[in-house]
């Protein structure tokens, strides 16, 4: 087993979804626990404040933890919206509104500038993740944070499963067998 | 105050691999992180930067690398930890 200590931690930028996945089962202890810092991009502001976490991330904001990048370049801009076409037309995408897709496209394409040193990005969204992989991106998401910590040894199996069962009876539509997977898997 | 809802309509096509892949990554990431760390807090050390310095001129190892690849793996002989890990 490998403890990694608070100064082994890592720069990523986050995709709102594993973020809310974070808030809804209250362990953004292990946010703190594995990352220096989060970048986030101001679309995404908007979206928590949809999904009812404006205050949870306003407060991971006000701590230093969670950055907001605001201004991207017009190169960036271009580029993001020519990803946030690859997500639209992704097979697995269920949203082909092009627009929509432009909070995690502009994540995708800010967390490549070389000074915030982003080791990866955390997505959850197959389309998203599935073009960030293309585009030789480092990929995690909610449930690789939950595994780790599990592998660290700070998770019971039990303890996994009653975490994703509360995402899951808020609406998150992870299959029992994944759950299970998860808290066999990694779970002490 | 009312629930947080999920974002993710189809978090439901996450599969084992896509976990396995997650956990992966973080683990090397902060792997790496450990490890730039430890050499870092080595290096810092004058004597032991002194020490690599003489290995390497003395031309027994290519570069700092293997000589504290080397020494590492001496030791672990000689301690008989090799088996533990």
């Amino acid at each position: 087993m490998t403890i990694f200590s608070s100064e082994d931690r890592v720069i990523v930028a986050a995709d709102t979804g594993p973020l809310l996945s974070v808030f809804q089962s209250n362990t953004t202890e292990f946010l703190r626990r594995y990352f220096s810092r989060i970048f986030i991009v101001q679309n995404q502001l908007v979206e928590f404040q949809k999904h009812s976490a404006a205050t949870e991330i306003q407060s991971l904001i006000d701590e230093g933890l969670v950055v907001v990048i605001k201004n991207l370049t017009d190169k960036e801009k271009e580029e993001a919206m020519e990803v946030a076409r690859r997500i639209a037309t992704e097979p697995s995408c269920r949203d082909s509104i092009v627009p929509n897709h432009l909070p995690e496209a502009e994540l995708i394409v800010v967390s490549q500038r070389a000074e915030i040193q982003c080791a990866g990005i955390l997505l959850d969204e197959r389309a998203a993740r599935s073009v960030a992989k293309n585009m030789g991106l480092n990929i995690g998401g909610f449930l690789g944070i939950l595994g780790r910590a599990g592998l660290d040894g700070l998770f019971t199996k039990d303890e996994i499963r009653r975490l994703l069962q509360t995402c899951q009876s808020l609406g998150t539509h992870y299959k029992s067998s994944l759950i299970e997977f998860v808290a066999q898997t990694y779970g002490r | 105050m009312p629930p947080i809802t999920p974002h993710e309509s189809d978090a439901e096509f996450i599969t084992p691999e896509d976990v396995e892949n997650d956990v992966a990554f973080f683990t090397e990431a902060l792997l790496e992180k450990q490890i730039q760390r430890l050499v870092r807090e080595l290096v810092r050390r004058s004597d032991i930067y002194i020490a690599l310095r003489k290995l390497v001129t003395s031309g027994r190892f290519a570069n700092e690398v293997e000589a504290l690849a080397q020494a590492v793996q001496t030791l672990q002989s000689a301690t008989g930890t090799e088996q533990e890990a």
